[in-house]
């Protein structure tokens, strides 16, 4: 690093601490000083995203902490979101979230599809209440590696299976993994189903997106 | 004292610079200073999980058991003077309908028509028109993103009482919180909803602290009646039953309840309607501690208060 250079390090304390303003006028910083955006993303960014998980893990970090984490690295990629596609880097998956059909609840939606777009993916939220046709569309549209699916009811879980059984007819999204959640929700559930992965909370979410994408 | 309308030059504790707003709902009034007013306690039945269901989804349940655990909060509340809800959830259309239809004729306490989705919230006002019961009802939840047509049909059915839930994500802060009833307040009010209980959202311990601090806010500036899931975060506490064990759930389930009517709830949710024993005697001995701010001023109390109660 240069003096002129700014300290890209400060943008993963300003993630970790969620302070939105300061993680963006550090990312606007670097940009005008030509650091590699990639690097920002890989070294800072996401590894701060990930110490935010680890913390809510050991209950050190609470739901407040996880949002506003998710918005300060929220505000950075969008500064560098074109500067990546400029360069052709993809991001580390592609996600396609939302609530089941009949189901209006956002909370814990919101808070995986934080903590996806925090470590890196590149999200599309559909919102609540979301048909099947529309998960697999989007997901064939959007070239998805993952269908995140979250219901809270025992009512709306059972369009879970709706969904993966219109996305397994879709031969475009064979490859495609699906991740489901929700307060009703178990692995014994997801396995019953044929989902590919199940969690219990955002953080484990993110690792279960990681694992699959991985193996 | 801070009577209603009256500026206060120097505020004491729990006393607040905005006129403070009480609405009667079904025989229950919920709002004002605290202290002269006990809080209202909302007990939840038929929530997910409940262990009185038989079958969630079809409104199947042992009435037997349900009206034992309702009557429990009815027998706490009419002990300790304070005043109760209760909170009636259902999985599906059908379900709520079952459900309100057994705890409108189990309960005199006004209900809560409480579902995640707005076909089952729905199917609860309609039911609550035609069962002539929709002045005993309080729509469970109205969020800062509700769709004009569900405002159109909580109007339709003539309901005129609602919790509003400041989940706003914007800023998912206590000022946000506060934001969002300013944001909120002019379409309730265009939509007939007067009679409003602003839930100010409890995730967690951490959302807790965010939700206290707003019920301050939002009495000072609004005087509305304020409260709040405050179990919930005793619910998600990851630690409590594994750190701490078991038995630390219940004290902490108390105080939590006992945190938010010290900084002036005006109601609270207390989880299961089964826990009344737990969340009434505690409520109940805040009530009483704040009521002696009153007397000192002056003002004086109902004789249904608690303080003349439980002592």
């Amino acid at each position: 690093m240069t003096s002129s250079q700014p300290d890209a390090s400060k943008l993963y304390e300003a993630i970790l601490t969620g302070d939105a303003p300061a993680a963006t006028e550090i990312t606007q910083a670097a940009i005008d000083a030509q650091v590699d955006p990639q690097k920002l993303v890989t070294e800072q960014m996401i590894p701060a995203m990930d110490e935010v998980g680890r913390r809510f893990e050991q209950g050190e970090y609470f739901v407040p902490e996880l949002l506003i984490a998710g918005r300060a690295m929220k505000g950075a990629l969008n500064l560098l979101r074109p500067l990546l596609a400029a360069r052709g880097v993809e991001p580390v998956g592609r996600v396609v979230i939302g609530t089941v059909k009949g189901d209006m609840h956002d909370i814990g939606k919101g808070l995986v599809a934080s903590m996806l777009e925090g470590a890196g993916f590149d999200v599309i939220d559909l919102g609540v209440d979301v048909p099947a046709e529309k998960f697999v569309a989007q997901a064939a549209e959007k070239k998805a590696d993952i269908i995140a699916l979250s219901a809270l009811l025992t009512t709306t879980m059972l369009s879970i299976k709706d969904v993966i059984q219109a996305m397994r007819k879709n031969e475009s999204l064979n490859k495609c993994k699906v991740i489901i959640g929700g307060a009703p929700v178990t692995q014994q559930y997801a396995d019953t189903v044929g989902a590919d992965g199940y969690s219990s909370n955002a953080n484990g979410a993110v690792s279960l997106a990681r694992q699959l994408l991985s193996a | 004292m801070n009577t209603p309308g009256t500026p206060v030059a120097r505020r004491g504790l729990l006393e607040f610079r905005a006129e403070q707003h009480t609405f009667e709902i079904g025989g229950v009034r919920v709002g004002g200073r605290p202290g002269s007013r006990p809080a209202v306690l909302v007990g939840s039945a038929f929530y997910h999980g409940h262990k009185i269901h038989r079958d969630a989804d079809r409104g199947e349940f042992d009435a037997e058991e349900a009206a034992r655990r309702i009557g429990l909060q009815d027998q706490y509340s009419e002990l300790t003077g304070n005043p109760c809800m209760l909170d009636v959830v259902g999985a599906s259309p059908e379900a709520i309908v079952k459900h309100l239809a057994f705890a409108a004729s189990a309960t005199k306490a006004p209900l809560l028509v409480d579902g995640t989705t707005i076909d089952v919230r729905l199917a609860g006002l309609r039911y609550a028109a035609e069962a002539g019961i929709a002045g005993r009802v309080v729509y469970n939840s109205i969020q800062p993103e509700i769709e004009d047509v569900e405002l159109d049909a909580i109007r339709a059915a003539g309901v005129d009482s609602a919790i509003v839930l400041t989940y706003y994500l914007k800023d998912f802060t206590a000022k946000g919180r506060v934001q969002a009833v300013h944001e909120l307040l002019p379409r309730l009010r265009d939509a007939g909803i007067h009679k409003l209980m602003v839930d100010t959202c409890v995730l967690d311990l951490a959302t807790m602290g965010q939700a206290l601090s707003a019920m301050h806010e939002i009495k000072d500036e609004f005087g509305l009646p304020v409260g709040g899931g405050v179990h919930n975060a005793v619910a998600v506490w990851k630690g409590l039953k594994t750190k701490m064990g078991p038995q630390a759930e219940k004290p902490c389930m108390a105080s939590a309840l006992s945190l938010a009517v010290g900084i002036g709830a005006d109601f609270v949710l207390y989880g299961p309607v089964e826990d009344a024993p737990y969340a009434f005697p505690a409520v109940a001995m805040v009530d009483t501690a704040l009521s002696q701010l009153i007397v000192e001023a002056g003002g004086r109390l109902d004789k249904s208060h608690p303080r003349f109660r439980i002592g």
